[in-house]
């Protein structure tokens, strides 16, 4: 179960050879663009949440879980393109979403970075490393619905991530460096 | 934000030698960390593995009547439970209270009564309800006051009169001569609240037992090596069993050294035959890690001036609530250190009375006391100078410490660095001179907002201490690849701090190649040189100087074979490691390949091992501390703080905020400027409002959430706001490898100082309780009147 992302997984096979009606003892997600579907009991429990199954029951441990409770912003993945904070909702919940997290953003093969993880690497935007996948979600998040945010914008997106480190700067500059590289991009 | 280098001739001269150093490079370990590919304890899954979960006390002071696990241990998915009964049973020999893993006596919310391994959290938590406990209560203290007390329960049966050795004290001059030339004495009380690190990962913890070795994963900045040691010994298995495997870590700031979690882990693995995780949630962290040492202190603060403000006595004396357990009271030790460290003054006298509290350990949070000890020494020395009427900038230049003073308890002498020079230059920086309208007026005022401005001086370790001492040892190997490229290892932990990354450029440096061409390896305790880790400031002068010696033994070893080969002197060599060649120096054609250097003489492998001991080249005649050394570094900083306090709400916002540091040779600008804006944040965060809150009646931490306790965020921390300022020569460093010392504890310690000399220009008010929270300012402004919770003071 914790490797199924390398190939085609009997999960995968599942899924594709289930009708498109619900069944009511499992869940279905995608996630990065692979679908799952977790048997109620078996993969997943009813009081597991989503950045659980993400990361114990998927292996996608880029999902950092910190507090656990809502609080410091650690565990946010994109739900259908919308930060969520994944620590707070269940699994059980998710039924049919999209959910995208750090490790869809650089092409496995080629190890292409995604413009905003060239950037935070570029602008000191994380130091200990452990918000900095929910910052580069977040940031994902603000950047694909205002290509060119002010400072405020930012302020305003990151105001759900807790992070000690940087005391902030160092990611609001990694948000502006990264608007500017993805807007050569779309240029090119 | 800015980021300002002011450089020194001799620093420029420095700054155009270095290939590699003093370059704004990006941090070597980002790209795992930008693509969630970096481990962090956490991030450990194991075929088979359980999940733990804690109990912990209700009470502050307990004892454990009756204990049965039997419900708990019946529950279908639980594999483990283990109380103290379980530690003769494996063997484990638990150091003595107050250091102790499980004990029937509890001393604080919190402490750990029982640990659950389950094939589910859930279950492991459902399990927790099932431990049936009778307690027995006790009467309890929060502080060190109430400890004193001939009649106070006792914490450690051991320590019937609760002192929580040990207890520092230092004097130097005649403290009755000095007051009685006084023109003027003070005497004030200050206070200062719990104060906790507030990192985004918790105490987390995986065990995995492969027959007798085990293999942990766990969240200390300890160093592979110390935890190791440490966890043998609880497990009473010889070290090289043990085997700390190496991971990032989520922030430290001083917070992540504890053994408790681990051994109780590896205890769980045990007895379920399986291995085992424990993440402790944000709650656990709050109440079974550690805070700030000094341990809410009361701090009885007297100083005694000429007119002119000369100082002529300073009398400073602690009573401190070190709680359960103190890390050996080192915050107090460094608080005594400031005290001699910062201001002239003739006739001084320093003495601590720590007493063991039913709280939470105290322990190290970044500056370890020496925030605490800004705080006290400009609150009192500024409490001075407005009584005489002097510029605060004006007090410092002339009262404040440098090079060639006597410092560190009057043992040693200051080697680099100067106060007085570093606030001068801050003060022309900021406009000091416009903006200070003299004292109790505000600089502006604009309905009822005040604004106010304030300075401070502060000084920390800087790694020099630690470096210094046997605990500071580090030693690194350092292989040279036939290729050319290079890889180092070494067990510490990269915190967050970029000390991973200047030990790659040192190597990088040292040995002529591209920083892409070190790579640091990630290393556990066992096969890898051992390093003290990235504690008090010192990854410059133990990890970083230790990469620096291999790097150099590899490349005389690899001169050296060369020079069989060549049949020449290995000092008329030159190492070309980009070209996998070395030459003679005067003759370049002739030359030989790091493949026939490696085959022939080294046996296929060019390495090097290098130890930060002995210390760091020193001019002659030092001795260190520990064998009688007499000269001494310190970090030097200052903070400016403007600031806008409401005064019909309290409220306090930041219009400008400047740190200025001064720490020698700065060795990559980027990594540096992130960690001087991180410590500035950290530090006006923590005078605004930080601090645990205990609740009187039961000694329970009442905001032991990120949401109650109150951490800057990113819509308090605009950028346009922030700056920081560097006061760059290597004279500042002097007894440093590379002229550069630690620097990022001592910026967060500086606005301590700052903030509330700000408040008091502002409102007239000195927030002599420390936090400058709303409702404290409006109490202090006569306008409120709230009942004062204890801890929160």
């Amino acid at each position: 179960m914790v490797e199924i992302n390398k190939k085609k997984s009997r999960l995968e096979t599942k899924t594709a050879a289930l009708s498109a009606s619900h069944d009511p003892g499992s869940v279905n997600l995608v996630v990065n663009g692979k679908k799952y579907n977790l048997i109620i009991g078996d993969n997943v429990l009813p009081s597991h949440t989503l950045a659980w199954t993400l990361r114990e029951k998927l292996g996608l441990t880029g999902t950092k879980i910190g507090c656990d409770r809502a609080e410091c912003g650690a565990c946010t993945v994109l739900m259908d393109g919308k930060p969520v904070l994944s620590c707070a909702l269940l699994t059980v919940e998710c039924e049919g979403k999209k959910i995208e997290t750090i490790e869809n953003l650089m092409n496995p093969v080629t190890r292409e970075l995604h413009p905003i993880q060239q950037a935070f690497i570029e602008m000191e935007g994380g130091q200990c490393g452990f918000c900095t996948p929910a910052a580069i979600l977040t940031a994902k998040a603000l950047l694909d619905r205002n290509p060119r945010p002010a400072i405020e914008d930012i302020q305003e997106a990151f105001s759900g991530i807790q992070c000690r480190c940087t005391g902030y700067v160092g990611l609001f500059d990694a948000v502006t460096r990264a608007a500017e590289l993805m807007a050569k991009k779309v240029k090119k | 934000m800015s980021f300002k280098m002011v450089k020194s001739p001799a620093a420029e001269d420095l700054y155009a030698r270095w290939k590699v150093l003093g370059k704004s490079l990006k941090r070597v370990e980002l790209p795992q960390k930008v693509t969630g590919t970096a481990t962090f304890a956490d991030d450990v899954i194991l075929p088979n593995m359980r999940y733990a979960k804690l109990l912990g006390s209700p009470y502050a002071h307990a004892n454990i009547k009756k204990l049965d696990t039997s419900r708990a241990e019946a529950l279908a998915g639980v594999e483990a439970v283990i109380t103290y009964k379980d530690l003769e049973q494996m063997g484990v020999i638990q150091a003595s209270p107050p250091y102790d893993i499980f004990n029937p006596k509890l001393c604080f919310v919190g402490d750990i009564v029982a640990a659950v391994a389950a094939r589910d959290e859930s279950i492991a938590e459902e399990a927790l309800d099932l431990i049936e406990v009778e307690y027995e209560e006790l009467p309890f203290t929060l502080t060190g006051a109430e400890s004193a007390i001939p009649s106070a329960p006792v914490i450690h049966d051991d320590v019937p009169d609760n002192v929580c050795k040990p207890v520092y004290k230092a004097n130097t001059g005649d403290m009755a001569s000095g007051f009685s030339e006084a023109d003027v004495i003070i005497e004030k009380n200050y206070r200062i609240p719990a104060v906790k690190h507030m990192w985004v990962e918790q105490h987390t913890s995986v065990a995995a037992w492969q027959f007798d070795e085990l293999n942990v994963w766990v969240t200390s900045k300890a160093g592979g090596g110390r935890l190791a040691i440490s966890i043998a010994e609880y497990f009473n298995m010889p070290r090289n069993k043990v085997n700390i495997q190496p991971m990032f870590l989520g922030a430290d700031f001083g917070g992540k050294n504890t053994v408790r979690y681990a051994v109780i882990v590896a205890m769980l693995a045990r007895k379920a035959g399986a291995p085992v995780k424990l993440r402790t949630n944000v709650k656990q962290c709050l109440t079974t890690g550690h805070v700030l040492d000094p341990g809410l202190p009361e701090a009885k603060t007297k100083l005694g001036a000429k007119k002119d403000g000369t100082p002529t006595a300073l009398d400073l004396h602690l009573t401190c609530g070190q709680g359960r357990a103190s890390h050996q009271n080192i915050g107090l030790r460094n608080i005594g250190d400031s005290v001699f460290t910062t201001y002239r003054c003739k006739n001084k006298s320093f003495l601590t009375k720590p007493y063991h509290t039913n709280t939470v350990d105290h322990g190290a949070v970044r500056a370890y006391g020496s925030q605490a000890a800004a705080f006290i020494l400009e609150m009192i020395t500024n409490e001075m100078a407005e009584k005489l009427g002097i510029d605060p900038v004006d007090y410092k230049i002339k009262f404040g410490m440098q090079a060639g003073d006597t410092v560190l308890m009057a043992q040693h002498k200051l080697a680099g660095g100067s106060a007085p020079r570093l606030v001068q230059k801050l003060a022309q920086e900021v406009g000091w001179k416009d903006k200070w309208k003299g004292w109790g007026i505000p600089s502006e005022i604009h309905g009822s907002k005040r604004r106010g401005v304030g300075i401070c001086i502060a000084q920390h370790e800087c790694g020099w201490v630690v470096a210094n001492q046997l605990v500071g040892r580090s030693s690194v190997l350092t292989k040279v690849n036939l290729d050319g490229q290079a890889d180092i290892s070494c067990n510490n932990i990269e915190v967050g701090s970029g000390v991973d990354t200047a030990m790659c450029m040192v190597t990088a440096e040292t040995l002529g190649i591209d920083l892409s061409w070190v790579k640091k390896v990630a290393a556990g305790s066992t096969g890898a040189p051992n390093s003290t880790g990235s504690m008090a400031s010192s990854g410059l002068g133990t990890n970083v100087y230790a990469a620096f010696k291999a790097a150099e033994d590899v490349r005389n070893k690899i001169l050296k074979g060369a020079a069989v080969l060549l049949k020449v002197d290995p000092k008329d060599l030159t190492l070309d490691l980009n070209r996998k060649c070395v030459y003679v120096t005067a003759a370049p054609h002739k030359k030989t390949s790091l493949f026939d250097i490696g085959i022939f003489t080294g046996g296929g492998v060019l390495y090097g091992l290098g130890s930060s001991a002995p210390p760091p080249e020193a001019p002659d005649g030092l001795k260190d501390p520990v064998t009688g050394r007499s000269l001494t570094e310190r970090g030097i900083f200052a903070a400016f703080a403007e600031l806008d306090v409401d005064i019909e709400t309290g409220k306090v916002d930041i219009v400008n905020a400047v740190t200025a540091f001064q720490s020698g040779m700065v060795l990559n600008p980027l990594i540096m400027s992130g960690q001087a804006i991180g410590g500035l944040v950290h530090g006006i965060s923590q005078m605004l409002g930080e601090g645990v809150i205990y609740d009187e009646p039961s000694g329970t931490p009442l905001n032991s959430s990120i949401c109650d306790y109150p951490v800057w965020g990113a819509l308090d921390a605009h950028p346009d706001i922030l700056h920081a300022f560097a006061d760059v020569d290597p004279a500042d460093a002097p007894l440093f490898p590379f002229k550069a010392k630690g620097a990022a504890e001592g910026i967060y310690a500086a606005l301590w100082g700052a903030i509330p000399l700000a408040v008091h220009n502002a409102t007239g008010v000195w927030m002599r309780d420390m936090t400058c929270r709303p409702e404290k300012i409006l109490k202090a402004l006569g306008k409120a009147d709230f009942p004062v919770t204890r801890g929160v003071i």
